[in-house]
Order: C-alpha cells, then structure tokens, then sequence
C-alpha cells in the first residue's frame, strides 16, 4: 500500500517533464523580427521584408569592441498573404522567426494607395504579434527601401522608428489605435509617415548626391485614410495642427511671427494641452465651438520685448494664440477640402453630444465635415519665458519695456 | 517497533531495576563493580573512619570537582572529630547538612539505578558499611567554553552572548534577563542511554496553559536512546514532518529567547547544546531579526520589506528566468532580451539545464565553504569564483546573466534571518526551477499556489503557520508589515493566544510636551 503511494507520486514528478516542454524555445533558437514591410508589386502581389537582429555578430562586437559585421538582416519574399509570406520567410532561416518583439509594420506607398483593409486580419488574430507595433507608411517609395537604409544613431532602423515615434512629437499610432479608430464611426484613421533622406550631401557636388544612398530616416507627418486607403499626407506644420485638434499635444513647439509692432519671432513649447469640442446645429449648418487650453514654455525670442513686463507678455501670447489657430485652421482646410475625410473625431462628439443628429449625418459624413465651420478659442498660459526677459545680447536702451 | 526497542532496554536494566542496597558494604561493592564493570573512568575508593566503620565512595573522576570533594567529603570524614553513634548513614547526612554548608545537594537513596544515574551525573556517592542507603553530594565540574558571540546569528547592536552547550549556564542567561518567580522552568530527563536534561521555560500568566500542556505531553512522549542535538527532540514534537517548513524556532541567543518568552511563547532547552527551541513559530517570525527590535523603528521596516523582497526573490528569481527565457520570450523588453540571448549564444545547455548545473554547482560551493577548515575555505572561494565567475562564461559554458540570477538568488538568500528557513527556500527553489522549465509561468504559478496552500494549512503547535496573513490577523500586522516603535506595541499577538494580551501601556508616545506636563 505504502509502496504503491510512493509509486504515484514517483509518476506525478515525472508528469511535468512528459507533458510539458512542447512549447519550449530557447532564446539563441529564435531570430528577433524588429521590422517588417509590406509592399505590393506592380502586378499584385504582396512583397513582405523583415528585419532581424543579427546576435550572432553583435555577441562578437559587443565583446570586441570593434566593429565589423552586420547588425540586422534584411529578408525579403513575395506572396499571396501574410501567412504565406510567413513560411516563406521562414524557409529561409535556421532559427524560429520570433514577431512578438516586432516595433514597426511599415506599408509602402503603393500598398497604402490600394488600401490596407485585407492585410490587418492576421496582426490582430495571430497571439504573437503585438498590436502596440508601429504603423508607419513609406512615403514615395517601398517599405523595404525603409528597411535597407543603416541608420546611424540605433542598432537598427527599426529600433530608431520606435523611437521617434515614441518621442510623440509627431503622428504616432499603432495597430491597435489604427484598428480601434478603423472600427468606430465618425473618425478616420491616420498614420505617421517616414521618409529615407540622404544627410551627408554637405559639400557633395549635386551629382554625387543624386548617387549616394539615403542613410538616414525622418519620420515627419501623417498619412490619411479613407477607407483603408491612404489618400493624402499632411506635412509636418499640418500635423502640428492633427496634434493639437485630437488633444495630444504634449511636445512641441509653436512660433509667432507677425507680432503687431514688433520684428522678429517668439518660439514656444507646448507642455500641456486640454481639449474641448463643442458641436451644435444652427441654420441646418453643422458647427464646432473648439475650446482649447494650453500651458507653455517661451523658449526663444527674437524680439527686443522684454517678456518680464506682462503687457509685454500678453502681445506675445496673442501672437503665440494666433499662430496656433492658424495652424490649426490649415490642417482643417486641408482635412475639409483636400481630403475630404474626418480624421478628427468631430462625427464621433456629435454622436457623443446628439446621437440622433448623428444618426442623420452618419451615411454623409464626410460631405456634411467637408462643410462645417468651426470656431477656434484658444487659452494659452506662459508658464515660464525662460532664463531672461528680454535678449541677453541686445544693449538695454534697445529693450522694449513697455 | 517501538515497544520492542524499549522492552529490550529495559531488560538490561531490569536485574538492577528493584534492587535496594543492601547493608553489607562488600555486597553492595559487587553490586555496583558489577554495573560499573569496563568503566575505567568510575572510581571505587574504600576508606575506613575513626569507629572502623567501612565507607565505599563511587565517583567519575573526571566529572567532579576533586578540591571540592576532598574538602566537603574527604576531610570531614576522615580528619575531623565525629559525634559518637554514627550508627546510620542518614546521621552523616546530618552532619553534612549542619556542618559543612558547602555540600550543596545532599541526598539519600537507596535504589542501585538511582545512585548510578547519579553518580554518572557527577555526584559522589558514599556508601557505609551496616547502611542499605547511600549518601550522594553534588560535588559536578564541568568543563563548559566561555560565552562567545552567537556564529550563526549575529547582529550588530544587540547582546554579543550566546548560549553554550551547558543547559545550566544557559537557563542562567535566561533567568539574567527575566528576574520574575513567574519565569518557570521545568525540567525533563530525555534519552534512555543519554539521560539528557531538558527544560521547558515560559512566563506564567503569559503563555497559554494549553500550549504549555500540549509541549510537555510532546516532549515527555519522546522515546530515543540518546538526544545529541535540540534538532532531534525538533523532529519529534514538529507538527507536519513532511514539510519543508520549520515549525519550531530555534535560536542561540537568549535575548531572543527572552523576548519571545514575554510574547508568550514557550523556549525547550536541551542540555549539550547551544541552540534553544521555540514554539510555536510562524512564517513571519522567520523573517525577524533580533536586530529590528534594537534598531529605530524606521530603519527596521524598510529592512524587513528588503528581506521580503529578496524572500521572493530567493524563491522565484531562477525559475521565473528560466520560464520567461524559455517560454514567455514575448515578456522580457527588447533590449534586455537580445543581451540575454547574445550572452546565450555560444551555450549548448538549455536554460533549464543551465540554471540547475549552475545552482547545483553554487550550493557545492556553499556546502564545501560550511565544512571547509578555515585555512582551506579562502582558496576554494578563489577557485569558485575563478572557475564559475569568469572561466565558465568565457569558455561558452554557461551565460552571464545566469551568473548573474544566480548569483543574486545566492545572496538573496542570505538576506533571511533564520537558517533553516533559508534553507527551506533553498530547497524549493530546485523544484521552481524544474517546474518553470518544463511548464513555464503555468509552472512557476503552480509551485506558488502548492506553496501558499500548504503554507496557510501549516500550524505550528495550534497556531497556524501563515498567521498573521493568514489567517488575518490586523491587529497583528504591527510586527510584519511594519515594525511599530515600542510605545505602540501595545498589545500581544492576538493569534499565539496569550493569557495577557495587554503588553505595553499606551501613550508612552515621547514629545517634548510630556516632559512639560511630568513636572
């Protein structure tokens, strides 16, 4: 009987280690995807590009200091979907290709401009892919032409995207938002754009930098959706505006020129921003009452103003207001009339507000946002003007006091 | 079994067991050369006195005091003037008792088995001619070590004594520190063959009749030949033996037996060893240290969530790397997973096996330190951390960070203040590590739920083992998750159940003001 019990409990330890153990992977068994891209041909068919870090060679770097071997490998196979695409670039790697560290999906353009719709099902279905990825578009060119630039301040390219997408200065939206967004009424998604540039063409005669390869990234606006196709960018200045109507403006600067009376330009940092959208109906005219709060920072200024003095401080601030609305009017005219496409969210706080309105509007949204008028009031706070009130470098009898 | 062994013993003793001395001196002479036969060590010395009468003194030489003996037993009998009719022996006695009050402990027997337990105790027995009794004088010397520092205890504000292997001496340093009649000790004769003292102390008034009963029914239930070590009388009055817990406390410093006396506990002192037993224990006590109750309040709860962090740390550190490595890759930051995997690159173990080898190898190196002559002990740590620290990890043998959670649990495990909680950390961190890799996080969450359920069912003497956690116990959390300052240890813990919950009078809190009011 005793014997028998101790028997069982023999099996019971060994129970683990028959059972479990299917799933085990080592970590120098997996190949780490940093970044894949997608592309489509010209005669259709999907082209996917991944990246992934190469361990084997940094071991040796990093031990030897020097460098020398690559960092990252660059994969690239043709398909019919992202399953397919997945075996294929399997087939050509000896370690199991790991995505669940993936940082950035990059869409080339021509992709973008077919529309994304049929593609996004396996990133949000298969458990190992992240949906807090990065969604970026290439502009003007290939995903995998994205991919080969060797980016000098990261490891990667891939790790660099993340970053600067990261730093939020600019449009940064993942699968997961770029999906959430997709499914809701009244709001379209966006996404950032990235641009290979060549930075060393200093001194480079205008044919050898037509030859030199881009080596660096810049991630600059947003690219527009409209039904899963992309139908437009906005540059870096009309996302500004993007940043400051959906209420995400936590970084970034805004510069008043034209200051009434006064040469030269201030420039300030936005820290803090608040958000309010009011719609209302008047006239059978859809209308937006935007209400935004925002506290800053003077960082430079190029005026003879001394910004201790507060009526000083108040024609800047004007200024500083109206910059802001300017810019915020840009990326709506642009949104209204070039686009023709809500990627605000201005349906979705009708339908928050009025949801029978929005009922109404719903089918023809995007002409009934093409006409609305919005009007802009904008609270903005200097919290500091920095180290000095007027320019150190300008005499005293130059000052503007008042 | 157990009946068999102790018939078997008894029938060894049994021809002596009934017998009464006799009152024929050679008679009883034979009786005891006859016990004490092959003890070379026994001394049978005959000597007769004034009035002729024959006197036989049974002593171990090495066990007594010889001035001693001379002066109290020797001269008096034989030199001095002795009274007329010294007809019986329990006249000598007499005369011991009025006249010489240096012979401390006199008594008379008359059972061979008593005076031969006494006389391997240290007494001299003195037997005469016409006499069927004997008279035993307590004349033991010792030869005991000094008081040293506690070794496995240390701390570095508190008392610097600890307990040696003298149960005398030690039940002293108890009574130094507790002067109140409502101290009580009671004292056991434990081991058939070793006849070892042992003694139960607890504070009346204090201490729960209840568990005081349960220790002394456990305690004079053992039955062992020989008792070397508190550490058997610990198996024997332990609640779960399966268990890798230990249940009952055990200390060599008598501050800490003192004060957790005052909390109600009770303290098994056994003789021939420096390390007293106390129950009933929880998890918790574990995890104090003399030293928090000696330093300022502040500093001693912060060491204390230190030590639970490194508790878990201890605990879980090598499994949950190995499950997160191995199965969970998605889990780890980017960065941080592609150094471990650069650092893994050249090693031909999986985690699993690596962990093992190198926790295997770390608790070689400790076992080896522990028994190591200390001449020897400095250059094996040499080599360990040579070999493991550096040739290892440059030969593609094991990865750095590996070194390095081992590393890390190795110390963390030092962090606890009890020993042999330590130790039981120790232990379970193998079976974590299997478990994590072979069924991953699953795994790791299994071995934590096994642990946590056997932990909370395990009672120490009545008092569950988890408590104050759990079962909760709020009022009780002052000495766990924080250690109050003493002004505001009012109260008992609840869950020792203690007569007197009522500790430390309130508002004692100083502030400048007090003083004012005082005067």
């Amino acid at each position: 009987m005793r014997m028998k019990r101790y028997l069982y409990f023999m099996l019971l330890l060994f129970l683990p280690i028959t059972s479990g153990c299917w799933d085990r992977v080592e970590v120098n068994d997996l190949a780490f995807v940093m970044a894949t891209s997608l592309d489509l041909t010209e005669d259709g068919k999907l082209v996917e590009t991944i990246q992934t870090a190469n361990l084997t060679s940094e071991g040796q770097n990093g031990q030897g200091g020097a460098g020398g071997g690559q960092k990252i490998i660059t994969m690239t196979v043709t398909g019919k979907n992202n399953i397919d695409l997945d075996q294929k670039e399997q087939e050509k790697m000896s370690r199991k290709m790991y995505i669940a560290h993936r940082s950035v999906l990059i869409i080339g353009e021509r992709l973008a401009k077919h529309g994304i719709r049929d593609i996004l099902d396996w990133y949000g279905r298969n458990p190992e892919s992240r949906l807090r990825t990065y969604i970026l578009i290439a502009r003007g060119t290939d995903g995998r032409d994205v991919l080969k630039v060797a980016y000098p301040l990261e490891r990667n390219p891939a790790v660099a995207m993340k970053e600067m997408e990261k730093l939020g200065s600019k449009t940064s939206v993942t699968l997961r938002e770029f999906m959430m967004v997709s499914a809701n009424e009244g709001i379209n998604p966006v996404a950032g754009y990235i641009e290979p540039v060549t930075e060393s063409s200093m001194g480079l005669k205008q044919q050898e930098e037509e030859q030199k390869e881009p080596d660096n990234l810049m991630l600059k606006g947003t690219a527009v959706f409209k039904n899963f196709k992309l139908v437009g960018y906005l540059d870096s200045e009309e996302t500004g505006g993007l940043i400051a109507l959906t209420g995400k403006f936590k970084r970034g600067s805004i510069t008043a020129e034209n200051i009434p009376g006064v040469p030269g330009n201030v420039g300030l940092n936005i820290t803090k921003e608040k958000l309010h959208i009011h719609p209302y109906l008047r006239e059978n005219k859809i209308k937006f009452n935007i209400a935004l709060k925002a506290e800053g920072d003077i960082f430079e200024n190029n005026t003879n103003l001394d910004l201790s003095q507060p009526q000083n401080m108040k024609i800047v601030q004007d200024a500083l207001c109206k910059s802001l609305e300017q810019r915020m009017r840009r990326t709506l005219s642009a949104a209204q009339n070039k686009f023709h496409v809500d990627i605000f969210g201005f349906g979705q706080a009708i339908n928050r507000s009025n949801p029978k309105l929005w009922k109404s509007l719903k089918e023809q949204w995007d002409e009934k946002f093409s006409e609305a008028e919005f009007s802009i009031a904008i609270d903005l706070t200097v919290r500091r003007s920095g180290m000095s009130g007027a320019p150190l470098q300008i005499k005293e009898d130059e000052v503007k006091k008042e | 079994m157990n009946q068999k062994f102790i018939s078997k013993q008894e029938t060894q003793y049994s021809d002596d067991h009934l017998i009464q001395l006799t009152t024929d001196i050679t008679q009883n002479k034979q009786i005891f050369t006859n016990i004490f036969e092959n003890c070379s060590d026994v001394v049978f010395q005959s000597f007769e006195i004034k009035d002729h009468t024959h006197l036989l003194v049974i002593y171990i030489e090495e066990l007594i005091d010889t001035k001693h003996f001379e002066s109290v037993i020797l001269k008096p009998l034989m030199y001095e003037d002795q009274p007329n009719g010294l007809g019986n022996l329990s006249s000598i006695r007499q005369l011991f008792q009025e006249q010489i009050t240096s012979a401390l402990g006199a008594k008379t027997l008359c059972k061979v088995t008593d005076i031969t337990q006494q006389v391997l105790r240290g007494h001299v027995a003195v037997l005469a001619q016409g006499e069927n009794k004997a008279l035993l004088v307590n004349v033991l010397n010792l030869e005991k070590r000094g008081l040293e520092e506690p070794s496995s205890e240390l701390v570095i504000r508190g008392p610097k004594e600890a307990f040696i292997e003298n149960i005398a001496s030690n039940l002293a340093l108890l009574r130094k520190r507790l002067r109140t009649p409502r101290l009580k000790i009671e004292k056991f004769t434990i081991g058939e063959l070793s006849q070892t003292d042992l003694a139960i102390a607890y504070i009346n008034g204090i201490a729960t009749n209840s568990i005081i009963e349960e220790v002394r029914k456990r305690v004079s239930s053992i039955q062992i030949d020989g008792v070397m070590e508190s550490g058997y009388i610990e198996e024997f009055i332990e609640d779960l033996p399966f268990s890798p817990f230990p249940q009952v406390h055990n200390t060599e410093r008598p501050d800490v037996v003192a004060s957790m006396l005052l909390e109600g506990k009770v303290a098994i002192f056994v003789d021939t060893t420096p390390f007293v037993l106390i129950i009933p224990m929880t998890f918790w006590s574990a995890l104090q240290s003399s030293e928090d109750y000696y330093e300022r309040f502040m500093l001693s709860t912060s060491i204390r969530w230190i030590r639970y962090l490194f508790l878990l740390i201890a605990l879980f550190l090598p499994s949950l790397y190995v499950a997160l490595t191995t199965y969970h890759q998605e889990m780890i930051p980017t960065s941080l997973l592609i150094s471990i995997a650069i650092a893994r690159e050249n090693v031909p173990f999986p985690a699993l096996v690596e962990a093992l080898i190198m926790e295997i190898v770390f608790e070689a190196l400790r076992e080896a330190g522990v028994r190591l002559p200390r001449a020897v002990s400095q250059a094996m740590s040499i080599v360990g951390a040579l070999v493991i620290g550096q040739a290892a990890v440059q030969a593609g043998i094991v990865s750095t960070p590996m070194v390095i959670v081992v590393a890390i649990t190795g110390i963390a495990n030092f962090t606890i203040p009890r020993f042999n909680f330590g130790n039981a950390i120790r232990l379970l961190r193998f079976p974590m590590i299997i478990l994590a890799g072979t069924l991953g996080l699953y795994g790791v969450l299994l071995g934590i739920l096994t642990l946590l359920l056997h932990v909370a069912s395990l009672r120490s003497f009545g008092v569950p083992y988890f408590s104050p956690i759990s079962p909760l116990s709020l009022g009780d959390l002052k000495d766990v998750v924080i250690r109050k300052p003493w002004w505001a240890m009012n109260f008992r813990e609840r869950i020792i159940r203690n007569l007197n919950p009522k500790r430390i009078p309130e508002g004692q809190k100083p502030s400048p003001k007090r003083g004012k009011d005082g005067n």
